[in-house]
């Protein structure tokens, strides 16, 4: 299997405790879904929100209902930079930091849930796949298709991020709980924990953890970047070869965060409104994992933790391999899992030396040198199948040129269209 | 900017450095072998194919990397006859340096040293070979090999499926063209990084198409299907990207 160890700089954030920041002025709630759709806004300026109260909804199938992070006032709908650079609807509260909360109704036992009555708290609380997809959970086990395995991925590609990992170290009980209720409710075989070979101690306090859990299996994986992509995985642990979605092998994959996000959900009918988030990087002078609010604004967090350090240095958001450099104005989300201030690259790009690391590197089998050469031959260039590219940013990476071989991808990609 | 944000320490200096370091040895020992006719042959050799490339670099306003033109003439050093003329290795690699800058999928030691072949047949005089030490020769090559293998430096496969097919021609008795030429070429002609393949599976049809090339052509045409295998490498590396994409 192809994959890389790339630079890790886990270290600097991975063994500092959770601080929260729970204060912030005003929080910025991003009307985005999964499918961008329009969302219908229930509140409007000067109401009074309490925190966990809906505050828009939508119809489409991929959505779910947005809610407030914070007990306030309503101040109006802003634009504001979301994790992909646009810039998106939000909605503007005044925090009073009163921590106001919605009464929630009759809780069970987590494991004493019917099926429609999770899909029904999934959806309610907004749980989405909280490593940067947005995608629904209750739409993912909606699956009329039988599970075998669940697949819980604490693997964590990209360096620097250690949100996932402090997530499994802080709330291991939590989250075994949760994995058992899903494997009885949902009648699922057996769950697989896959965890790097370089988190030892995640794998030591599971271990500890797991005893009576008979179901659930811990699993280490080489700490080889693009190991965390979900047919990946499923390849390595169980060998067996994804066309399109794990669901057609029986096979359902969740991030370790959305597992302890559907806990909060069962067991307090919490929405999301807040995660752990990672702030790391040579930039920052204190890197470490932050409770954070959906909503806040990313340089709020930054100033509470102790800012960044002087000089030339640019913000990355959800990991330097596949994230975005995005501006001060950014918001956190449900699907951020990291904050990244690194120095500016000053690598210049030189000729293409042939060396042909590109091509032998690319985890589908892409020959990102071909389809520079011959972006300009629309015929070719569809026959090289650009689309595809996962954009994990290997052939960028390992290019001894420097050469922007991903971005050259994504334009192909781009260009071909659905072709 | 899009990322990724970092990026592999490995770069195109270190992989020239890295090939630049693995000549060392058998550069040495062809110096010794050669003496001082050698040491200038390979002051012409490499003097010849820098100053080349700063003059077509400087015509052409491109990119200044002068490492892999010292490399390319240390290799055609390594190549050549010890009883090249200077004069010959001075004008052929001039024009392979002229034709690699402008197509550079051709290699341009198989064109100096094709040249060179040529010359010594059609002039009928013989080449001479360096009188090696077999062993001190495996053992020398075999150190190059793990050290390039290592650092990831020359496209190995190539060398590994043309190494391979002459132990093979080696174990069946075959003629083969010398384990000097078949060391050189194998480490340091073939797995040249612009005229190759880029995709592993290509790489090793490459490797073993030369190879056995190597086995059946005597040294001259052998050279020739090199330049022939540049020409068509594009397109099956393009096909085999194709079908490897679908």
């Amino acid at each position: 299997m192809r994959g890389k160890k790339i630079i890790n700089r886990k270290n600097m954030s991975i063994t500092k405790n959770i601080k929260k920041f729970s204060e912030p002025d005003y929080v910025y709630i991003p009307l985005i879904s999964y499918n961008n759709t329009s969302f219908d806004v229930k509140v409007k300026i000067s109401d009074y929100v309490l925190k966990g109260q809906i505050l828009a909804i939508s119809d489409d199938k991929f959505s779910f209902p947005i809610h407030s992070s914070v007990s306030g006032t309503v101040k109006g709908i802003e634009k504001h930079s979301y994790i992909d650079n646009t810039l998106i609807d939000t909605i503007v509260i005044e925090n009073d930091f009163l921590e106001k909360e919605k009464k929630i109704g009759s809780v069970k036992k987590i494991n004493n849930y019917s099926i429609e009555e999770v899909l029904e708290l999934l959806k309610n609380a907004g749980v989405v796949g909280m490593s940067g997809t947005n995608y629904p959970t209750y739409y993912k086990y909606g699956t009329e298709l039988k599970i075998n395995t669940l697949i819980v991925n604490a693997v964590e590609a990209e360096s620097y991020i250690t949100s996932d990992f402090t997530i499994l170290n802080s709330k291991t009980s939590e989250i075994l709980e949760t994995i058992d209720a899903l494997l009885e409710i949902f009648n699922i075989n057996e769950c697989i924990i896959a965890v790097k070979d370089f988190n030892k101690k995640a794998v030591d306090d599971l271990i500890q953890y797991i005893g009576s859990y008979t179901k659930i299996k811990i699993r280490s994986v080489p700490d080889s970047y693009t190991m965390g992509w979900d047919k990946y995985l499923v390849k390595y642990l169980l060998n067996l070869d994804v066309k399109n979605n794990t669901i057609e092998k029986s096979v359902l994959v969740n991030n370790v965060s959305t597992i302890y996000s559907i806990y909060e959900a069962l067991k307090h009918r919490k929405p999301i409104i807040e995660r752990i988030v990672t702030f790391s990087g040579e930039g920052i002078k204190k890197p470490q994992n932050v409770l954070v609010k959906v909503g806040t604004k990313v340089s709020d967090v930054i100033k509470f933790i102790g800012g960044t350090k002087k000089g030339n240095y640019i913000a990355i958001i959800n990991g330097p391999m596949m994230g975005k450099m995005v501006d001060d104005d950014v918001i956190i989300t449900k699907n951020t899992t990291g904050v990244i201030i690194l120095k500016e690259s000053t690598d210049k790009e030189i000729e293409c030396i042939n060396c042909g690391k590109c091509t032998n590197i690319c985890p589908v089998r892409l020959a990102p040198v071909l389809i520079m050469d011959n972006q300009n031959n629309e015929k070719i260039l569809n026959k090289l199948n650009p689309k595809k590219c996962i954009e994990c940013g290997l052939c960028s990476y390992i290019c001894p040129s420097k050469i922007k071989l991903r971005d050259i991808v994504i334009s192909s990609k781009e260009k071909v269209g659905d072709k | 900017m899009n990322g990724p944000y970092i990026k592999d320490l490995n770069n195109s200096k270190k992989i020239f450095r890295n090939i630049l370091i693995s000549l060392i040895p058998l550069l040495i020992y062809k110096l010794f072998l050669t003496g001082i006719n050698g040491l200038i042959l390979l002051l012409v050799s490499s003097i010849t194919t820098l100053t080349t490339n700063i003059l077509i670099e400087y015509i052409k306003n491109t990119n200044k990397n002068y490492i892999y033109s010292i490399i390319m003439g240390i290799i055609i050093f390594l190549v050549m006859p010890s009883n090249t003329p200077f004069m010959l290795i001075f004008l052929t690699n001039i024009i392979s340096m002229i034709i690699f800058k402008f197509v550079n999928f051709i290699n341009p030691i198989a064109i100096s040293s094709f040249i060179t072949y040529i010359f010594f047949i059609v002039t009928k005089n013989e080449f001479i070979l360096p009188e090696y030490n077999i062993y001190i020769l495996i053992g020398i090559s075999i150190i190059i090999l793990i050290y390039l293998i290592i650092n990831n430096a020359i496209k190995f496969r190539i060398s590994l499926a043309f190494l391979l097919i002459n132990l093979l021609g080696f174990i069946m008795n075959l003629e083969l063209n010398g384990l000097y030429l078949i060391i050189v070429f194998g480490l340091f002609v073939i797995p040249e990084l612009f005229s190759t393949p880029n995709l592993a599976m290509s790489q090793i049809l490459c490797g073993l198409i030369l190879g056995i090339l190597s086995i059946l052509l005597p040294i001259e045409y052998f050279i020739l299907s090199i330049i022939i295998i540049n020409f068509l490498n594009k397109y099956i590396d393009l096909n085999i990207a194709i079908y490897l994409a679908n």
